[in-house]
């Protein structure tokens, strides 16, 4: 992904600085202004909101989907243990070994063999120690972050299904409403058929007997 | 305007874009991995996370055997020890924990986003339904509307119909109508003094029964 280095104005609106944020990849006509309404149009409040809407769906589509597919992806991360390894890596037990030498002749301190051996195995055992405890608390804290992480986003998955469902609905609702209306309006129009023919005999009816 | 010819309300586009958008939202759960997330976490609840936590147990072990051999040494060894100690382990976590705290910052920020978006596409979805109530209710009232002009129309041939047969039945009859309005049939009446059947004008009902008609 691009990185922005200069500041810049998304679609006239929203103006970002510095260069810590990627560049969005936002294609122009969101958050434009809303459209006049044709002077033709029957329903130009109606067009208003469907132009607002769709708006909003490719605002979302564009700018916060992708957010989203990038934080399912996330939930995997070992960021946190990679860190802990990296850093457990350039453990240098050379250099605390120095540094342990270095305190010794500041305080005057005259440490025999056996005790030096004994100071640079302890330097070395515990900076074998501390980087795998600070791995091992590395694993957990990963565990627990992309637990939570994961958590958050099946919260927001049920939002989507919540969402999904009151819309689909509203879809089945009018489905059967329009439905309801047609066999209503077929009845309705059997009937005045037949009150039609009805008129026409007895009209046909009442000549007859006149003649 | 037959059983077969009546109008229907026919679905309209705002509404199948409603339905596609409340289609499109449910998949989008599956498609971007959103039920995987589901199903893991339920399989996860079910983990054994003793194994997991095993490591970080021998770690801690090994770290209290060391800390216990410590007391071994002479002062001197111990007190140099501790002071390595305490800077190795300073020094060596902070990364680590610098990269967690930037994680859990960088996550809330994402995940607040994340569910302002679900907000948006949310409204978004509303506003598509809204849209579809609304082209839907004028279809219906478009065909509402339809049906009351047919019946009206209907209405009214069937009134001149009407009004024609009875015409017509009425003048074959013998009535007619006049200045005076409409009269009844021309009789024969038996005159008396005449000795005679003589012809007598209809009864006159005037314009009543046209204006009752009417």
């Amino acid at each position: 992904m691009a990185t922005a280095t200069t500041a810049r104005t998304i679609n006239s609106g929203l103006t970002v600085v510095g260069s810590a944020y990627p560049a969005l990849n936002i294609r122009s006509g969101i958050n434009s202004a809303v459209k006049a309404p044709s002077k033709k149009s029957k329903t130009p409040y109606g067009d208003m909101l469907l132009d607002i809407t769709n708006q909003q769906q490719q605002l979302y589509d564009q700018l916060y989907r992708p957010l989203n597919q990038r934080l399912i992806q996330d939930v995997n991360s070992t960021a946190i243990v990679d860190q802990a390894k990296q850093e457990a890596s350039a453990v240098d037990s050379g250099k605390y070994i120095a540094r342990s030498q270095r305190q010794q002749l500041r305080y005057g301190l005259n440490a025999t063999p056996q005790e030096q051996e004994a100071i640079n195995y302890q330097q070395q055992l515990g900076g074998a120690l501390t980087s795998d405890g600070n791995i091992n608390n590395a694993r957990v804290k990963q565990q627990e972050r992309n637990e939570q992480l994961r958590s958050e986003l099946v919260n927001i998955s049920r939002g989507i299904s919540a969402q999904a469902m009151d819309s689909a609905t509203n879809a089945a609702g009018a489905e059967s409403t329009r439905k309801s209306t047609n066999a209503n309006i077929q009845a309705q129009n059997t009937a005045a058929e037949k009150g039609v023919y009805g008129a026409i005999g007895s009209m046909a009816l009442m000549a007859l007997m006149m003649m | 305007m037959s059983g077969g010819d009546a109008p229907k309300v026919k679905e309209t586009p705002a509404e199948k874009i409603a339905a596609s958008k409340a289609s499109a939202r449910w998949n989008e759960r599956q498609q971007d991995g959103y039920l995987d997330l589901e199903v893991a976490q339920v399989a996860d609840s079910e983990r054994d996370y003793r194994e997991f936590f095993a490591g970080r147990t021998s770690a801690d072990i090994a770290k209290k055997e060391l800390e216990a051999n410590k007391g071994l040494g002479t002062a001197t060894v111990q007190k140099l020890g501790d002071l390595s100690d305490t800077v190795r382990e300073a020094s060596a976590v902070g990364k680590t924990d610098a990269a967690i705290q930037a994680q859990a910052i960088k996550d809330n920020r994402r995940v607040a986003s994340s569910k302002l978006g679900s907000d948006i596409a949310g409204a978004a979805l509303q506003g598509f339904d809204t849209t579809a109530a609304m082209a839907g209710q004028r279809a219906v009232d478009k065909v509402q509307n339809k049906i009351i002009k047919n019946n009206a129309r209907n209405q009214m041939v069937m009134d001149l119909a009407s009004a024609a047969a009875t015409g017509y039945g009425m003048k074959k009859a013998g009535y007619s109508v006049g200045k005076k309005g409409i009269s009844g049939p021309e009789t024969q009446v038996y005159d008396a003094k005449q000795g005679k059947n003589v012809t007598q004008a209809g009864r006159n009902y005037g314009w009543s029964p046209l204006l009752q008609g009417l």
